[in-house]
């Protein structure tokens, strides 16, 4: 093929984005846009909520109210972000389905096309299914419910298990974390909730599926993990939005709690479409011996803003996070890690890979603190970044070191594809476009080797489709 | 020609927001200064400071039009230094008597296929505040060694500055070695043109009770520029080293190499290191990379040392010569003895060996 036949640049990402159809809008109850006290409260009514979360829902819209937006990161996005012109909570015609023949048809189609019951079926110990404020699907194979596995949409969990809920809600993100974590702290609905009990290993992934249907419309699950002593599970979750001309916002609050021997393994892919504002603030709690994994992918959305976290609160901790971000077209992929050892002998490892083209900007923002006192801590940071066209990429990481037997290691690198690669695969009878994206998709591999092998194939295949006719 | 500096890609606050200055720590350095009568206006100043946090107050600041430089502008001294010949070398020795305060910016220009070595001392004695701005202006095919020692006693306030602007094909090569006891804020900004090379090493040899924040970034504008920051810190005592920087590759700055390297050594339980490496990359044909690490002594390098009859802490200084001797590699062979003479005088300090 001749440069001239090459397929045309990614003009826009909404162009190809597989998840942009739309569904008719049919609602219970769709609130007004923008943000009052009175629909804090309408959102707890309708959810019979106990008196002590309408509570935390008041203090954190009171919070949300006074607190500032971030001053640093993109702010000129960050500003665009228009609080008024969004619906808070809308609530779809029918409560959440255990049956997939139950489920409304036009949100079964949605789901279909998003391929979730099959992916069920296929490996799947559980799904969750949330369609703009509420959880529309739930389902958990009776193997793993024997075993005392809790998994429940966060409604249903503070119903059924309240003593449990109250005991590690908002514990890991308070209320005045962020605007965002105080503005999810007061409009929450939705989300997954995790408690696998002592000693049980969830053996294949739990898994719950994030769907904006509406145009203007906020969505804002909250997903609380806690794995107990000495327990192993894998939760992945996945997000798609229709593309409209209006912007929505995306605000999850996740809190993930792994006690002592514990390992939790988070995986995200995020797709939303090139109209949504992702504005996450994830964090786990990491106890003696535990381990916490965040595997993280981010490729879509107008603005990501996630830098999932985890504090190494007991000895021999460990924390992992691998974290990718695509940025096409208009797009800005500011995404991280954050890690505080804050016992002795923890160690982490954060690798980061992104990828910036067409006019996108990949940004990689970390922080790794040791505390005083935490001897022998071991910290290693990498991050690589490819850039193509007029696109910009950059890092931002920071290391704060209050004790001498730490040892940390940072390393990051900026380039494009080096031509020598190129020309090796080219000479031995690829194509331009074949060889990158056989070194893009080399570029990723330390990420979509930890993925399941059906997500990867997506995973790749998604890349493939953005990075299409961007180089070269 | 007028030195110009281009406004920074980085919002100012992004530089500071992590960092916090403890407002007795402020208080404790302005409560040593004796300010002259005339200078009101830094008195005016110095009082919101003591109300305010120093990362709040810095946020507020435009680098290149800030208090300190409005200090300069309205109560400092200027100076114009031109050099004209083909070689030039320099050496100053700078004391600033206790108590006293100083602003002066000099501003330096390299002409055209000149070359030129500025060594400075720069001992600022106890409570006494100086306060320098260089600019140096290196022009086509110029070339600019600095040479630079900071070692301010104890209770001192030091802000020493440097904006280089490298126009085509310009050298400029800074060598910083930090020993002040004092308070110290590091300014490194340049601005690299077409073809200019920039090249800079500072090592900070901290203890007791000092407070070394650096602030670097450079800018390249033209193609075929190449920066290499390198940046050697140990901390002793209850001292801390800050390190900001940033690497910034304009749209035009094709076919750019960057590199910036942090080593950190930790060597006590009070001390802390902070190291804020960034890159803003965008053109795509680049090579850019930072690397930073942060420990104390390797175990095994102390062990294979004392297992051949050396005492622990002639080990450990043998290991700390070791990183500044291999650091200053690239410094003309005079003035690194120079430089090297200091180090190891202040290693020994440090170990006690």
């Amino acid at each position: 093929m001749s440069k001239d036949e090459k397929k045309p640049n990614v003009k826009s990402i909404s162009e190809e984005y597989k998840y942009g159809f739309k569904t008719k809008e049919k609602y219970k109850f769709k609130s007004d846009k923008g943000l009052t006290e009175e629909i804090v409260r309408a959102i707890s009514e309708f959810k019979k909520e106990p008196e002590w979360m309408l509570e935390f829902r008041l203090k954190a819209y009171r919070a949300f109210k006074k607190m500032p937006m971030p001053w640093w990161g993109n702010t000129e996005l960050l500003n665009t972000v228009d609080f008024e012109n969004i619906h808070y909570y809308i609530k779809p015609e029918k409560d959440h389905k255990k049956s997939w023949d139950d489920v409304p048809e036009e949100i079964k189609e949605t789901f279909d096309k998003l391929g979730i019951p099959e992916v069920e079926r296929k490996f799947l110990a559980g799904v969750t299914a949330q369609y703009e404020s509420e959880v529309v699907y739930h389902s958990i194979k009776k193997e793993f419910e024997k075993l005392g596995i809790v998994f429940l949409d966060m409604d249903s969990a503070l119903k059924e298990y309240p003593d449990l809920v109250k005991k590690y809600f908002g514990t890991v993100i308070p209320i005045h974390d962020n605007k965002f974590a105080a503005l999810n702290s007061a409009v929450w609905s939705g989300g997954s909730f995790i408690y696998v009990p002592k000693g049980v290993k969830v053996e294949t992934p739990l898994q719950a599926y994030f769907r904006i249907n509406a145009q203007n419309m906020g969505q804002f699950e909250r997903t609380l993990i806690i794995a107990d002593e000495g327990s192993d599970v894998h939760y992945i979750e996945g997000c798609s939005a229709p593309v409209y001309s209006s912007d929505s916002l995306h605000a999850a609050v996740v809190e993930v709690i792994a006690l002592k021997g514990a390992r939790i393994r988070y995986s995200t892919i995020q797709n939303w479409s090139n109209n949504v504002y992702n504005l996450v603030t994830k964090r786990a709690v990491a106890y003696e011996n535990a381990t916490v994994e965040w595997v993280d992918g981010n490729i879509g959305a107008k603005f990501t803003m996630k830098y999932p976290a985890i504090f190494l609160k007991g000895e021999n901790a460990h924390a992992e996070v691998l974290s990718v971000a695509l940025a096409g077209d208009d797009q800005h992929q500011d995404s991280g890690a954050k890690v505080f050892h804050l016992a002795p002998n923890t160690t982490s490892r954060i690798v980061s890979k992104s990828i910036s083209t067409g006019t996108g900007r990949a940004s990689y923002r970390g922080w790794i603190k040791v505390n005083k006192g935490m001897k022998n801590c071991k910290s290693d940071v990498r991050c690589d970044a490819l850039i193509f066209g007029k696109s910009r990429s950059d890092t931002y990481p920071r290391m704060e070191v209050y004790e001498p037997t730490t040892k940390l290691t940072h390393e990051a690198t900026v380039s494009k594809i080096q031509e020598d690669q190129l020309f090796y695969l080219m000479s031995r009878g690829l194509s331009e476009d074949e060889a990158s994206t056989m070194i893009i998709n080399g570029f990723f591999e330390p990420f979509t080797k930890e993925l399941p092998m059906e997500y990867a194939v997506e995973f790749n295949r998604l890349v493939s489709m953005e990075m299409e006719g961007s180089i070269g | 020609m007028e030195i110009e500096i281009k406004n920074y890609p980085t919002k100012k606050s992004e530089d500071w927001r992590y960092f916090n200055l403890p407002e007795e720590k402020i208080k404790e350095i302005l409560k040593y200064s004796e300010f002259d009568n005339e200078t009101v206006f830094f008195k005016k100043l110095a009082e919101k400071i003591e109300h305010k946090k120093y990362s709040e107050f810095f946020k507020e600041i435009d680098y290149q039009n800030d208090f300190f430089k409005n200090l300069i502008l309205e109560y400092g001294k200027f100076e114009k230094v031109q050099f004209e010949e083909e070689e030039n070398s320099i050496n100053e020795y700078f004391i600033l008597e206790s108590g006293k305060v100083l602003s002066r910016q000099i501003d330096f220009t390299v002409k055209p296929n000149c070359k030129t070595v500025l060594t400075i001392f720069f001992k600022p004695l106890e409570n006494s505040f100086l306060n320098i701005l260089f600019n140096f202006l290196v022009m086509e095919n110029a070339e600019l060694r600095l040479n630079i020692i900071l070692d301010g006693e104890e209770n001192s306030l030091l802000f020493f500055r440097t904006n280089h602007k490298l126009l085509e094909n310009a050298k400029a090569s800074v060598f910083l070695l930090q020993l002040a006891n004092s308070f110290t804020r590091i300014e490194t900004m340049s601005n690299l043109e077409k073809g200019a090379e920039f090249n800079r090493y500072q090592t900070n040899i901290l203890n007791n009770s000092s407070f070394t924040d650096t602030l670097f970034k450079a800018f390249h504008y033209g193609e075929n520029s190449k920066s290499e920051i390198n940046n050697l810190s140990i901390t002793q005592d209850k001292a801390t080293s800050i390190l900001n920087g940033l690497l910034f590759i304009d749209e035009k700055g094709k076919n750019t190499k960057a590199f910036q390297n942090a080593r950190n050594i930790i060597l006590s339980e009070e001390s802390y290191s902070v190291s804020y490496p960034q890159l803003e990359i965008l053109n795509p044909d680049v090579e850019c990379s930072h690397g930073t690490s942060m420990h104390s002594f390797e175990e095994p390098q102390i062990f294979y040392l004392t297992s051949r009859g050396i005492e622990e802490k002639e080990a450990k200084a043998m290991i700390l010569n070791g990183y500044i001797d291999f650091f200053f590699k690239n410094m003309d062979n005079k003035i690194k003895k120079y430089f090297l003479d200091f180090c190891h005088k202040k290693i020994k300090e440090l170990t006690n060996a």
